[in-house]
């Protein structure tokens, strides 16, 4: 019996667990936990250690499928995995969320933090949520990675179909395993299936229409921010829930610093963030874009880090 | 070894500046980075002018813009430091060091 090994990674939301699920003949392992951040605004659920499932491609031959959680926070269980687990893995297959605002940046980061992994092995960029957002197409993927100095595979999937799924495991054994019947595997795994019009349901436990969490509520999920404030392209405040008349009037202002600076120095490039830290006050930061600003308190002792990435990804969310 | 130079040596900054009563006490900052001084000055003052009016104690901000992240530390009611650094930088080191060093920065 050959035994492959395949590690899926990406982004939160990206489709890791959904794809591994569509693969697997076992009862998939999963590690899922009550999501404790701003990702509370794309499901419930979310990978805290690790997905694992396997698929059988023949009597000679089984593919082992791993899973490593999407939020930066669980990072150490990248290297562990990387180091144990999947060390002599096949390949990667990077899940890149084509909805992000720039899904380019997000192949960067992963591919810089799994560079010595992908070095040794395939690479595979696995895009979904093409049904919801159809730009950028294969043709753009293509010619950015080639900018980007990345000659690799790039497929479209669609995480909930095993038939679309089916094409990473075709491009990474294929090639080797000239034995799997390949019309008979698709056929078996069709009960995997979590597409809507096989099931009525959806894998991923995502938030319905009557249950859609507002941007504030997605903030104050995730412990130590303790205030947020959202305001428009013409920045007047569409909601907030600081308390501190202060903080309000101070996160106000720095928006509008922000604003003005955009404008007026330009030649440095787009403003990221604007923080204010006191020895025993609340952190102040704000995020501006074009359409739309947040503001944020949050603990002192709350890493930047964190407070950064849960706003990233909540004004993302916000405009889609 | 001045107190720019040990902290560029650690990696901690790119250019610094003290300013008192908004003129320029100490710098290091190099007549190619006159823009990005002149900047990160009135963003800076005009932030802590903000901090002063709202009553609040916060003094130190940082600015993530481009390439670039500019630090202030309101050292006391008319002194600011002011630091240029890549945007990656760590602020948690760059506020140890300030706070381990903050009569130096003061005596210059």
């Amino acid at each position: 019996m050959t035994d492959y090994k395949v590690l899926f990674t990406g982004s939160v939301c990206s489709g890791k667990t959904t794809a591994i699920r569509s693969l697997s003949d076992i009862e998939t392992v999963d590690t899922d936990a009550r999501v404790s951040d701003s990702a509370i605004r794309r499901k419930r659920k979310t990978t805290i250690a690790m997905d694992y499932g396997v698929l059988d491609l023949s009597d000679s031959a089984r593919l082992h499928l791993y899973g490593t959680p999407g939020q930066e926070r669980f990072k150490f269980m990248w290297e562990v995995m990387m180091s144990d687990l999947v060390h002599d893995a096949e390949g990667l297959v990077l899940l890149v969320d084509n909805t992000r605002n720039d899904p380019f940046k997000d192949i960067r980061f992963y591919v810089e933090e799994f560079r010595d992994f992908i070095v040794r092995r395939r690479l595979i960029i696995a895009v979904t949520h093409s049904d919801e957002k159809a730009d950028p197409d294969h043709d753009y993927y293509m010619q950015e990675l080639k900018a980007m100095g990345l000659f690799t595979t790039v497929i479209f999937i669609d995480a909930r179909d095993p038939s679309s799924v089916l094409k990473i495991v075709k491009e990474l054994v294929g090639q080797r395993e000239k034995d799997i019947a390949w019309p008979e595997l698709e056929q078996r795994l069709a009960v995997n299936s979590t597409m809507p019009q096989a099931s009525g349901e959806g894998d991923s436990p995502a938030i319905g229409v009557n249950e859609e969490v507002t941007l504030l509520e997605a903030a104050m999920n995730t412990r130590g921010i303790t205030g947020a404030i959202h305001l428009g392209a013409d920045r007047k405040v569409l909601s907030s829930n600081v308390s501190s008349k202060q903080n309000k009037e101070l996160l106000r202002s720095m928006i509008n610093l922000v604003t003005a600076l955009e404008a007026k120095a330009s030649f440095l490039g787009h403003i990221d963030d604007l923080v204010l830290y006191g020895p025993q006050q609340e952190t102040l930061s704000v995020f501006v874009e074009e359409e739309q600003a947040l503001g944020l308190c949050s603990h002192k002792d709350l890493s930047i880090n964190v407070v950064k990435q849960q706003a990233v990804d909540l004004l993302q969310w916000s405009r889609r | 070894m001045t107190i720019w130079h040990e902290m560029q040596d650690k990696g901690l900054i790119l250019y610094g500046c003290v300013l008192q009563n908004g003129d320029v006490q100490a710098s290091s900052f190099p007549p190619e980075a006159k823009k990005q001084l002149s900047v990160a000055k009135q963003a800076l003052a005009y932030i802590f002018r903000s901090v002063e009016k709202s009553a609040e104690s916060h003094d130190e901000a940082h600015l993530e813009i481009g390439d670039c992240l500019f630090s202030g530390f309101q050292l006391d009611p008319n002194t600011l430091l002011i630091f240029l650094s890549e945007h990656d930088n760590d602020t948690l080191q760059i506020r140890q060091f300030v706070s381990k060093n903050k009569e130096r920065f003061l005596a210059l």
